[in-house]
């Protein structure tokens, strides 16, 4: 998120609008997005209802978080690129920054990377990670 | 995931209204119409 942050005048002068949406709400996204200095919105959806319509409701963690994803919306509000999960986490800031460049140009975009076996053992390395960061979230009372 | 279940390239993305961490309501649409050739959304799996 920093990283969008730091390329958000890029993005614009691309042309580009940028939001974040997780399933965090207010008290959880803001904190964040102070810690960071995030200069773009992180919207909340705790009902979780935005990360279904778009299909990215991941049940299998705490009670559903959305799968990591990115788009890009043109002004018909049609998809232009996507790019999911352990992709999504790999399509660097800099590499979507160029797609949009690139669709700005009238340029047809690129196909998303090919999905690649991750080693499990990252995702519990980052989760423990992110644990010791942050600490453990507890379900709501 | 089922990734048929989530809007492909060419298909059009659903329109939402949330509030932002700050509490200003954002739509898909206002988005759109604020002048911006693009919107990049950005799921991401928050703080857990």
């Amino acid at each position: 998120m920093a990283d969008y942050s730091e390329h958000l005048e890029d993005f614009r002068a691309a042309g580009a609008e940028l939001v974040a949406i997780s399933v965090d709400d207010a008290a959880r996204a803001e904190p964040c997005r102070q810690e960071l200095g995030l200069k773009f919105p992180l919207l909340c959806d705790p009902r979780r209802e935005v990360v279904k319509a778009y299909g990215l409701l991941n049940t299998r963690e705490n009670g559903g978080i959305a799968f990591p994803a990115s788009f890009v919306i043109d002004r018909e509000r049609v998809v232009r690129f996507r790019a999911l999960e352990d992709v999504a986490t790999r399509v660097s800031v800099d590499q979507l920054l160029g797609l949009v460049r690139a669709l700005g140009k009238g340029v047809e975009a690129p196909a998303a990377p090919r999905k690649r076996g991750v080693w499990p053992g990252a995702m519990y390395i980052r989760a423990t990670m992110n644990a010791l960061r942050r600490g453990v979230r507890v379900p709501n009372q | 995931m089922d990734e048929r279940q989530v809007p492909s390239v060419g298909e059009n993305a659903p329109e939402f209204a949330l509030a932002d961490s700050t509490g200003v309501v954002r739509r898909l649409d206002d988005l759109i119409d604020g002048g911006m050739c693009f919107v990049v959304v950005v799921f991401y799996r928050g703080h857990w």
